[in-house]
């Protein structure tokens, strides 16, 4: 297990927006969540960043825990994420953009650029290198926002919605980048609405619904689930 | 590199080397020294404010202790404990930025907040610097340097602290550190999630940022040969350097020097001919420019013409 | 005892200025709690005031308190008009409590400036109108002035609270200082409460300002200042956007200076106001009293 997340709870004033939550995540796999809005996907995704704390429970990644760590170190810790709307830097070029997640890297600042245009040569991203990054289309700097992450390694990666809002081929590509860095052996965690998608690329979904868990299996096993058909179709 | 750019390039080292002749050559020039000398002094002030202003959004309402800091210890140096002058500066540099260090724990206080207890502080600082026994610190008297005036000498340690400073901010802003306080500024919470420290990076800022004021009061304590808690710690020198500096165009280096440079030679002649005058354009200056022109001439420039961006830095 | 004397003499004091201060702080605290405003030039206006009374009195004969009868009008209406002409224009930019902090010290720059131009450095003094200037009780002196002051601020925030908690436009301000984006789910329309809000702060000031001769001797185009620093300091004492609550932290401020006015030497009581802003900002910002029964 690289993650554990045992009896997660957070409230934000008399609402519980995660509740009493636990699952695991095995090393390399692809983990869906889904749920419907308001189900507290988002909210977990935050508490294992770092972003919010956590008013109860346990999250440990490789056997330490994350209790009371800063996003930053989390991020350290080797764990990137990709938000609903794509967080990247809008006043700053593709290439900062990159080089911002390893600013306290011992390599040279040359190194780190080479590395940075070779995955953006990647992507399709080389020829915006110098653009600002608001001058990106949405599509784009998802891309960009997923790309930057590459750039410290990570072993583990939250992606927040990646495919809201992007048109099939866009989508497709995504899928790609996706399993190749699966492949390598990064493990993902994957928020999504996007229910094909999610079948796809999943080796296992668990399901939320008002911050707890609902449901977990393959991707088969969710389908066929009436607590999931029900919270769907359902309230 | 295109043509356009080169172009570009060329001209702004025309006008540095221009500048910085001009300044070389200061106590030639038939203009009184003592505006010369003051424009390199405000100069710095703005520069040194836009490190933490310009580029981490904070604003340090008591700036001004850092001058006084620098001016009060220098002078106490020299005049108590008979320290060279130029080594007393030096140490007044470091009590900035040791003041700084005392005070970082402010820098977890929001925007708001940071301003007010900013502000509380150096006046407090101001009452008891005024309040110390006359034998240390010359009480509301004061000090005097007259003994070692030296406008000629000290005119060219501003003009060296003045490029350093110049020289410092450029280097930041290139280097590692200028780009996390830009991501910082941009989207604090993705610079995190990147792996940012932000309370770090915005320390390495604020203790930057106090140094060269501290230099400039100490330099300055030398240049006018006197000191007294209310020219040392005047609000207005908050003020002006906030003034200045958004003028400019806050987050770039050309910014300060444009802003300082415009409305400094104003404030000179306005004050010289009409002296209450300065505090009524002082204060409409700051409301015009909150209001309707935040991002100053640099800022404006460069949205209307983005090519710019990659010569102003 | 002397100590005793003195002591008691101090915290008479303390209780006469603190309601003082109190109202100061309650409307830079209704200004802040409705649109986030910080008004860095409450001090100023203040001073506005004290010098229209020292004109209307050396100029026209007429005495602080009927100058109320102009002062209240006016400085309401006065409120409204610079709400309308700088604070929409706040609200828009990405840092409106940053931006109105700057704003409004520029307005106070420009208002002692003008000042300045216009009456002089010099200080003005009101001849005290009314009577003896002070009262004797038993081993205790009184100004008369401050007891007159005290008098009128208390009654000032009698009526201030009966406004906010039993008139509807009063709990309407309530309500946006708590949230202003839910109170237009209700059908209130922020933009004309705010503006009447700001309206009612400077007109609280103003009141403070036109009876501030009675109690502080002198007035100067620099006095603004202090009383702005009071301002923040007491309503950091009693909670930001808690109206009422800046009263009792005008209170135990109020009796904080005078009481250490006994130890230390006058010249220093200034660093007590900023070490009790710098401490409380530090440890609690939200201020003393925020969340108890008389806070939010």
């Amino acid at each position: 297990m690289i993650l554990t997340v045992s009896n997660l709870t957070k409230r934000f004033g008399g609402v519980v927006a995660v509740d009493h939550l636990s699952f695991e995540v095995k090393e390399k796999e692809i983990l869906g969540i889904i749920g419907p809005n308001g189900s507290g996907k988002t909210t977990t995704l935050n508490c294992i960043n770092g972003v919010y704390r956590s008013d109860e429970g346990v999250i440990s990644f490789e056997k330490r825990s994350l209790q009371g760590l800063l996003p930053h170190e989390i991020a350290h810790l080797g764990i990137g994420r990709t938000f609903q709307v794509p967080k990247i830097f809008k006043k700053m070029t593709v290439v900062e953009n990159l080089l911002a997640p390893v600013l306290d890297s011992r390599e040279s600042d040359a190194a780190l650029r080479q590395k940075a245009l070779q995955l953006l040569e990647e992507v399709d991203l080389a020829l915006l290198k110098d653009n600002l990054g608001e001058e990106l289309s949405g599509g784009q700097q998802k891309i960009l926002e997923l790309t930057r992450i590459l750039m410290f390694d990570p072993k583990m990666i939250l992606l927040d919605e990646p495919f809201a809002g992007i048109h099939p081929l866009l989508r497709t590509k995504f899928h790609e980048m996706i399993l190749s860095l699966h492949r390598k052996g990064t493990t993902f965690i994957l928020v999504s609405h996007d229910l094909p998608s999610l079948y796809l690329l999943s080796s296992r979904i668990i399901v939320l619904d008002n911050g707890r868990k609902i449901a977990q299996g393959s991707a088969k096993e969710i389908q066929r689930d009436d607590a999931v058909i029900e919270a769907y179709l359902g309230a | 590199m295109s043509k356009g750019l080169a172009n570009q390039n060329r001209v702004l080292l025309g006008l540095v080397v221009l500048g910085l002749l001009f300044f070389l050559s200061g106590p030639r020039l038939p203009i009184q020294l003592s505006f010369t000398f003051y424009l390199m002094l405000w100069i710095t002030m703005a520069i040194s404010f836009n490190i933490i202003y310009g580029y981490t959004g904070y604003l340090p309402f008591g700036y001004v202790a850092f001058y006084g800091v620098g001016s009060y210890l220098t002078a106490v140096l020299w005049s108590r404990l008979g320290i060279p002058i130029i080594l007393s500066i030096f140490m007044g540099g470091g009590g900035g930025i040791l003041l700084s260090l005392i005070f970082a724990g402010t820098l977890r206080l929001r925007g708001i907040y940071f301003a007010i207890v900013n502000f509380s502080c150096a006046m407090a600082l101001r009452i008891l610097i005024a309040n110390l026994p006359d034998k240390i610190a010359g009480g509301s008297f004061g000090i005097h340097l007259s003994a070692i005036y030296n406008p000629m000498i000290s005119y060219y340690v501003m003009l060296g602290v003045m490029v350093l400073s110049i020289v410092a901010l450029w280097r930041v802003s290139i280097s590692r550190l200028g780009i996390a306080l830009r991501c910082i500024r941009d989207d604090a919470q993705a610079a995190e999630v990147m792996g940012i420290d932000i309370a770090k990076t915005r320390l390495k800022a604020w203790v930057l940022s106090a140094f060269f004021p501290s230099l400039a009061g100490g330099i300055d304590a030398w240049f006018s040969g006197i000191i007294d808690p209310a020219s040392s710690f005047n609000l207005l020198i908050t003020t002006k350097s906030i003034v200045y500096a958004m003028f400019g165009g806050l987050g770039t280096i050309t910014g300060p020097v444009v802003g300082a440079i415009g409305l400094y030679t104003l404030d000179y002649i306005i004050w010289g001919r009409y002296p209450l005058l300065n505090l009524l354009i002082l204060g409409v200056m700051i409301s015009l420019l909150v209001l309707f022109f935040p991002r100053g001439i640099i800022g404006t420039l460069t949205r209307r013409y983005p090519s710019l961006r990659r010569v102003i830095l | 005892m002397m100590m005793g004397n003195l002591l008691f003499q101090a915290i008479l004091s303390g209780i006469l200025l603190g309601m003082i201060y109190g109202l100061i702080g309650a409307g830079l605290n209704i200004i802040y709690g409705v649109m986030r405003v910080v008004n860095f030039a409450h001090g100023e206006f203040l001073m506005i005031a004290a010098y229209m009374v020292y004109w209307f009195s050396v100029l026209y004969r007429i005495d602080p308190l009927s100058s109320l009868l102009v002062i209240i009008p006016l400085f309401f209406l006065a409120g409204m008009v610079i709400y309308h002409l700088v604070v929409p224009r706040l609200l828009k930019s990405e840092d409106p409590e940053m931006a109105s902090f700057l704003t409004f010290y520029g307005i106070s720059l420009v208002i002692t400036a003008l000042v300045l131009i216009a009456w002089g450095a010099d200080p003005r003094g009101l001849r005290f109108p009314y009577g003896t200037p002070s009262l004797r009780m038993g081993p205790f002196y009184l100004s008369t002035g401050r007891v007159i002051h005290f008098v009128f601020s208390s009654i000032t925030a009698l009526a201030l609270a009966l406004f906010l908690y039993r008139t509807h436009l009063g709990k309407a301000i309530r309500a946006i200082i708590q949230n202003r984006d839910a109170v237009k789910i209700v059908g209130i329309d922020p933009n004309k409460i705010s503006s009447v809000a700001f309206g009612i702060g400077l007109m609280l000031v103003g009141m403070t300002g036109a009876l501030i001769p009675l109690t502080f001797p002198g007035i100067t185009p620099g006095m603004g200042a202090s009383y702005t620093l009071i301002a923040f300091v007491v309503i950091v004492l009693g909670g930001l956007g808690n109206p009422m609550g800046s009263v009792i932290g005008g209170l135990i401020f109020g009796l904080t200076e005078n009481i250490s006015t006994l130890f230390l030497p006058l010249a220093l009581s200034p660093v007590i106001s900023f070490l009790i802003l710098i401490l409380i900002i530090m440890v609690r910002p939200q201020g003393f009293l925020a969340g108890t029964s008389t806070g939010t």
